[in-house]
C-alpha cells in the first residue's frame, strides 16, 4: 500500500483507502481506494449509480462510511463532522445544487469564507473592532472570486433568480472562496454551454496551477480528458479503472461499463 | 449606512410617539407593543435568520418574569441585579433544552417545542410555594432608574423602548456579519453551510440562547410593569401569537418584527372582548399571510414600492 518515499514523489493530498459504504443491503461503495497527489486534478467518472457523489459525501463527511479511511494529508478525517474537514481545506460544490436562495450571489460567495474568519456571536452583535475591517476584506475577497468565475454584474441578484449554469458558477466561487486545499466538484459543467464549459476548463486548471488539488466528478468526458491529470473510473461502487486520460480510454472494462457489453 | 439613518429615525418617531397620542391608555399599550417587539425580534432572528421555528417562546419569556417577580416580591431583591439573574438563568434553561431539541427538524421541532412551552405553563401553574400558582404573585416592586420611580406609563414606556431599539440594532448587526450569514446559511441550505466550515448545531443554539434572552428581558419588564404574574399571559397560545407577529411582520426583516408585534398587540386589544377566541383570529391571519402575503406586511411594502418605481421608470421612458 505505501509508496516508497522520494522526493519526486508529489505528497499525497486525498487518500482513499478500502472505503465501504452501504445503504441497508445496496452497496454504494465497495472497497474504493486510489490517491490524489498534490497539485494534481483527478476525475472520477462512471455510470449513473456508481457511487461518485456518495464518495463525495464520504470525502467531505456528510455521509459515515462503514470501513475504510479518508486521509488528508495522511490524516485521518473519516469520523469528523462536515465543518472540521471543512476547516482542514476542503470545499466542494454539489451535483443538485445547494446554493443559498435566501441570500444574494455575493452573500452565497462570503458564506465560503466562514471557515477562514473567526468574528463570533457577541463581536459581531456589538460591532467590536475589527469587525468591520473584517466584513470588508470577505466582500472585497468574494468579488474576486466571483470575477474569477465571470459573475461580477450579478453580485446583488438573488441567487434563487440566476438560470441555472450561473448557479453552478456560484457554487464554484462559493467554494473557491474557502481558499481550499482540495477542491471537490461535482458534475461543475451540468447545465452550461460549451463557452461556459471551456471557460470552466480553464479556471479549473487555473486553481489547479494556483496549488490547489482538485477532485473532479463529470460526465462531460471531452472536459475531463482535457483537463485531467489522472481519471478514476467507478462502477457498481467499485473501481475499475485508474490511470491517464489516454490509458482509461482504451480500458475494455471501461468501454464495458459505458457502452455495456454483448453477453 | 442607511440602516443606521433608519434606526435614529425611528427613535425619534418613538420618542414623539407619546406625545401625539397623549392618551394613557395608548401609552399603556405601547408599553405591550414594546415588550412583544422584543420577544419578535429575538423570535425572527431565530425563525426568519436561521430557519427554526419554536412554538414554546412564550416559557422562555415566562421564565424572565418569574424569575424577575420571585427574586424582587419574594426574596426582596433589587430588580436591576435579579434582572441579570433572571437573564442568566433563562440562557441557561435555553442552553440546555436547545442542545437536545435543535436536533429535531420542521415539524418534530415544533411539537417539541411547544411541549415545552405547554411544561413550563404547567410548573408555573403547579408550583405554588414559587409562582403562587393561578392566584398569581403579587407586590413586584416598580423599577427605578438614576433615581427616579419609572411608575408612570410614559416612563416606563421609555424604557421599554429603549431596549427594543438596542435589541433592534443588536439585532441588525448580527444579521449583517459573518454570524448572520452563517444563520442564514443554514436556513437556505443546512447540508452547504455544513460542508462551507458551518458549525450547525452550535450556530443554532447560539442564536437559540439569544432569542431566549430576548424573551427574558421582555419577561422581566413585563413584571416589574404590570407588578403582578399569572401563567395565563405565558401560555401556548402566547407562543402562537409570537410566531404570528414574526410572520405578518416579515420573517426575513427585524424591522418586520416591529411591525407584527404591533399588528398583532393591537388586535389582541381589539378583541379584549373576545378573550378566548382570539387564537381563532390569530389561526386565520397566520393562513391568509402564509396565502397573500409572503414576506409578510414589510414585504408587502417592499414589493409596492418596487412596482411603483417600476411604473415610474416605465413612464419616463
Amino acid at each position: 500500500m505505501s509508496r516508497p518515499v522520494s522526493t519526486h514523489t508529489p505528497a499525497t493530498t486525498l487518500g482513499v483507502r478500502q472505503v465501504r459504504k452501504n445503504f441497508g443491503g445496496v452497496v454504494a461503495l465497495d472497497g474504493v481506494t486510489f490517491d490524489v497527489p498534490e497539485g494534481q486534478i483527478k476525475a472520477i467518472i462512471g455510470p449513473n449509480g456508481a457511487g461518485k457523489t456518495t464518495l463525495f459525501n464520504v470525502i467531505t463527511g456528510v455521509l459515515r462510511n462503514a470501513s475504510g479511511q479518508v486521509l488528508l494529508d495522511d490524516r485521518q478525517v473519516n469520523g469528523r463532522h462536515p465543518w472540521e474537514i471543512a476547516a482542514l481545506g476542503v470545499a466542494r460544490t454539489f451535483q443538485t445544487l445547494e446554493l443559498f436562495e435566501n441570500m444574494t450571489v455575493l452573500e452565497n460567495v462570503m458564506v465560503g469564507y466562514h471557515s477562514r474568519t473567526s468574528k463570533g456571536l457577541l463581536a459581531s452583535a456589538l460591532r467590536l473592532p475589527g469587525v468591520h475591517d473584517e466584513e470588508q476584506h470577505i466582500r472585497d475577497q468574494a468579488h474576486e472570486k466571483l470575477a474569477l468565475v465571470g459573475m461580477q454584474a450579478q453580485a446583488d441578484v438573488g441567487a434563487a433568480e440566476l438560470p441555472f449554469g450561473q448557479q453552478r458558477l456560484v457554487e464554484v466561487a462559493r467554494a473557491l472562496a474557502a481558499e481550499p486545499r482540495l477542491l471537490l466538484l461535482d458534475e461543475p459543467a451540468a447545465g452550461l454551454s460549451t463557452a461556459e464549459s471551456a471557460a470552466l476548463a480553464k479556471l479549473i486548471c487555473r486553481v489547479r496551477d494556483q496549488g490547489t488539488t482538485v477532485l473532479l466528478v463529470e460526465h462531460d468526458m471531452s472536459l475531463v480528458m482535457e483537463i485531467s491529470d489522472e481519471v478514476v473510473v467507478l462502477d457498481h461502487g467499485a473501481k475499475v479503472a485508474e490511470g491517464t486520460p489516454a490509458e482509461v480510454q482504451r480500458n475494455e472494462q471501461v468501454i464495458a461499463a459505458y457502452l455495456g457489453t454483448e453477453e | 449606512m442607511r440602516g443606521w439613518r433608519a434606526l435614529a429615525l425611528f427613535a425619534v418617531v418613538i420618542a414623539a410617539l407619546p406625545w401625539l397620542v397623549r392618551n394613557q391608555y395608548y401609552v399603556n399599550v405601547l408599553v405591550f407593543v414594546g415588550i412583544n417587539s422584543l420577544l419578535a425580534v429575538g423570535l425572527t432572528l431565530l425563525m426568519g435568520c436561521a430557519g427554526q421555528i419554536s412554538l414554546g417562546h412564550a416559557a422562555f419569556y415566562g421564565l424572565g418574569a418569574y424569575a424577575s417577580g420571585i427574586l424582587t416580591a419574594t426574596y426582596k431583591w433589587s430588580p436591576w441585579p435579579a434582572m441579570l439573574v433572571a437573564l442568566v438563568f433563562v440562557c441557561a434553561v435555553a442552553w440546555a433544552v436547545g442542545g437536545p431539541v435543535l436536533r429535531l427538524r420542521g415539524h418534530y421541532l415544533a411539537m417539541a417545542t411547544l411541549g415545552f412551552g405547554v411544561i413550563v405553563n404547567l410548573v408555573f401553574v403547579q408550583a405554588l410555594g414559587l409562582t403562587g400558582g393561578a392566584s398569581g404573585l403579587v407586590a413586584i416592586p416598580k423599577l427605578s432608574l438614576a433615581g427616579m420611580r419609572l411608575d408612570t406609563n410614559l416612563r416606563f414606556y421609555y424604557l421599554t423602548w429603549l431596549a427594543v431599539i438596542a435589541a433592534l440594532a443588536l439585532a441588525r448587526n448580527i444579521v449583517n456579519s459573518r454570524v448572520g450569514r452563517a444563520l442564514r446559511a443554514i436556513h437556505g441550505s443546512e447540508l452547504a453551510a455544513n460542508t462551507l466550515g458551518v458549525n450547525t448545531p452550535r450556530f443554532k443554539l447560539q442564536v437559540f440562547v439569544l432569542s431566549a434572552a430576548f424573551a427574558a428581558l421582555a419577561g422581566s419588564l413585563r413584571a416589574h410593569f404590570v407588578n403582578f404574574l399569572s401563567p395565563e399571559p405565558f401560555g401556548w397560545h402566547v407562543s402562537v401569537a409570537l410566531v404570528v407577529m414574526v410572520v405578518v411582520g416579515g420573517m426575513g426583516n427585524t424591522w418586520g418584527a416591529i411591525v407584527g408585534a404591533a399588528a398583532v398587540t393591537m388586535v389582541q386589544e381589539a378583541l379584549r372582548a373576545f378573550r378566548d377566541y382570539d387564537i381563532l383570529v390569530f389561526g386565520l391571519l397566520l393562513i391568509l399571510a402564509a396565502m397573500f402575503l409572503p414576506g409578510g406586511l414589510t414585504g408587502a411594502v417592499a414589493r409596492m414600492r418596487l412596482r411603483r418605481r417600476g411604473a415610474e421608470e416605465g413612464e419616463a421612458a
